[in-house]
């Protein structure tokens, strides 16, 4: 009695295609594939720098001229490798703290961050 | 002579289709990562950090004009602590800031997490491919 119904019955796929495919655009459309990393940022009431362990850390300050004072001498930013290296190597704790000035942008100080870290400093703080 | 061409019309077969999308689908959730929200216009700056980011974070952006969005919404400092402090564990936060902002901007909002129970603040960035590009 049921046999002529069983045979030709197939699921229409169209609409599941449908919704699929926009889904997919979507997902294409929203991801990226860079990898992101992350930097660790001291959170200032936790490692203050009333902490004696900060005392002697070497004061990192980019300026917006493409210029970062080190300690108390002005380097382009181009030149401060080496010479930011020569002074972590020199530091008995090797803890730098970056304070930029104002209307910096934050390229330019997560620049200055990454240099000091492959540079081998042991702790950042970024301090206003 | 052309009775036989009109026999019934097969449909195509679209399982082998929808399984090739579906393997796209399942390829780009699990592949990618989405971008910032649409409601800020986020650029987030290039590192040579090699840190992974892991657990679980309250995600806070910070556009160039240091706008700060949080859970599809925008608000200022102050709205931002009240909802992080109302949250009763330590927490981690998660910031992406805009590689333009005022680093001054990033550095307030530090100093005002660090009046909460937030433990610890990573900031994303963008991991760099060129192996000369430290400078």
């Amino acid at each position: 009695m049921f046999e002529t119904r069983r045979k030709s019955r197939r699921i229409n796929l169209t609409a599941l295609v449908d919704v699929v495919f926009l889904l997919l655009i979507f997902f294409m459309l929203t991801t990226n594939f860079t990898r992101n990393t992350a930097i660790e940022l001291d959170v200032p009431n936790k490692v203050g720098l009333s902490n004696d362990s900060w005392k002697g850390a070497i004061i990192v300050r980019p300026n917006n001229k493409n210029q970062v004072q080190l300690n108390a001498e002005l380097v382009p930013i181009s030149r401060l490798e080496p010479a930011l290296r020569h002074l972590i190597t020199a530091s008995p704790n090797k803890k730098v703290i970056v304070k930029p000035y104002n209307n910096v942008a934050l390229e330019t100080v997560v620049k200055v961050m990454d240099m000091a870290k492959v540079n081998g400093a042991s702790s950042l703080s970024l301090i206003k | 002579m052309f009775e036989s061409q009109e026999k019934p019309r097969r449909q195509p077969d679209m399982i082998p289709l929808v399984s090739v999308i579906f393997l796209l689908l399942i390829f780009f959730l699990i592949a990618g990562t989405p971008t910032s929200p649409a409601y800020l216009d986020i650029t987030i700056p290039q590192s040579n950090s090699k840190n992974k980011i892991s657990g679980k974070n309250l995600k806070v952006y910070l556009d160039k004009q240091g706008m700060l969005g949080f859970e599809q919404q925008t608000m200022d400092i102050a709205r931002l602590i009240e909802i992080v402090k109302s949250k009763e564990t330590a927490i981690n936060v998660q910031v992406h800031a805009d590689k333009q902002v005022n680093a001054h901007k990033l550095i307030s909002l530090l100093d005002a997490l660090g009046a909460t129970l937030a433990n610890k603040v990573i900031l994303v960035t963008e991991e760099r491919h060129d192996p000369q590009g430290k400078k």
